[in-house]
């Protein structure tokens, strides 16, 4: 159990490493696939936020809150859904989804999502039976939401901005954020810096 | 509904070679809105942050994010300055964002001794942070007019497994716990 419960503490604290850029950050990734001609220009006017007495909702701006992707080489009639609650005070995330829907390249229904569940309320994000079940911060991959088997993959401590890189990994070419070249430069330097004197 | 960054993108695209004016709540949210405003800026703006006047006359080419450290001074500095900031022969291709704090020195000053700075970026100034703040009956009553049921009703069925999950209902989720009654 000490392993879950170490995955749950991890995924509280990611609700406060967002910061107040949280909004920027997430329209910018919007912004990189409208640049590579993924999406509609447009959609850098429509992620937009709205506040009620100190709470926060970042959504897309169109009438059913999706983005419609095109060109990706392995999805087809795409869609994308990208949605947070956060206090506008303090930037605490209560709540994120980034939603990938569309046709896989066998033409059958494919949804790709990640969701950190809201912290409000008397259960919290603690849904389901369990936090290896169900765990703060997961991910669906299958045709649809409500297909049997449900399956919640556990998320790593990632934050919701990575969480979208991730989803985006899956599907839109060369979208890497983390070049493993670049991994490995930052390790190499960390042990440079090992082995200096003090 | 206004939405706060279609206001945001107004002001920006009102005047191409002006001024554009966003009022801010305090100090630390004019932060956040400066980062709001690089994030919305076409990349072909080169956005770039200043405290002087100068320097944003200084850059036509490109969108100065104006943060003053003493707003009453930049604003008679850009009431001063408005032959210049016009150019002699193309002028700015792109606007002087200035920032200010709702009821503030720079506000009183605009409003005071500058009037003709007032009326040049009349139309160019924005509250997007007001703007975000909604109006929560009335987006009830919104709610209630596109779904048939209130913010409340549809979360019973969410949270029952009732509702099938896809982009669109995650949306509606999204919305009504922002207006969920407590």
């Amino acid at each position: 159990m000490k392993t879950w419960i170490r995955l749950y503490e991890q995924h509280r604290s990611v609700r406060n490493e967002a910061g107040e850029q949280l909004g920027q950050e997430l329209r910018a990734r919007l912004k990189g696939l409208a640049d590579r001609d993924y999406c509609d220009g447009a959609i850098v006017g429509r992620f937009n936020h709205r506040n009620k007495r100190g709470l926060r909702e970042w959504y897309i701006g169109n009438d059913d809150g999706r983005v419609a992707l095109v060109g990706l080489p392995t999805v087809s009639s795409a869609s994308l859904t990208v949605l947070a609650l956060v206090d506008a005070q303090n930037h605490h995330v209560h709540q994120f989804t980034a939603m990938l829907e569309g046709l896989n390249a066998t033409g059958q229904p494919l949804t790709v999502a990640v969701h950190l569940e809201d912290d409000r309320g008397d259960q919290g994000d603690r849904k389901g039976s369990g936090a290896c079940a169900h765990a703060a911060l997961h991910c669906h991959v299958g045709p649809n939401q409500y297909v049997e088997p449900k399956l919640r993959v556990p998320f790593g401590a990632v934050g919701p901005v990575q969480a979208l890189d991730w989803l985006l990994s899956s599907v839109v070419p060369d979208w890497e954020p983390a070049p493993w070249a670049a991994v490995m430069a930052v390790l190499a330097e960390k042990e440079n810096q090992k082995g200096k004197p003090r | 509904m206004r939405e706060a960054t279609q206001a945001l993108l107004s002001a920006l695209e009102r005047d191409v070679g002006g001024i554009a004016i966003i009022w801010c709540p305090d100090l630390g949210l004019r932060e956040w809105l400066v980062g709001e405003v690089e994030s919305v800026a076409p990349t072909a703006a080169r956005p770039f942050r200043t405290s002087s006047v100068e320097d944003a006359i200084k850059e036509p080419t490109r969108m100065a994010l104006l943060i003053p450290t003493d707003e009453k001074q930049v604003v008679l500095d850009l009431d001063g300055s408005r032959d210049r900031l016009r150019g002699d022969g193309e002028g700015r291709t792109q606007p002087v964002v200035l920032f200010l704090v709702r009821g503030g020195d720079g506000q009183r000053t605009l409003a005071e001794q500058a009037p003709s700075l007032s009326s040049w970026v009349s139309g160019s100034d924005t509250d997007p942070e007001a703007i975000a703040e909604i109006d929560v009956e009335a987006e009830r009553e919104l709610f209630k007019t596109r779904t048939g049921t209130t913010p409340k009703g549809w979360l019973a069925d969410w949270r029952a497994g009732v509702t099938p999950r896809d982009g669109a209902t995650y949306s509606l989720a999204y919305w009504a716990a922002l207006l969920e009654e407590p």
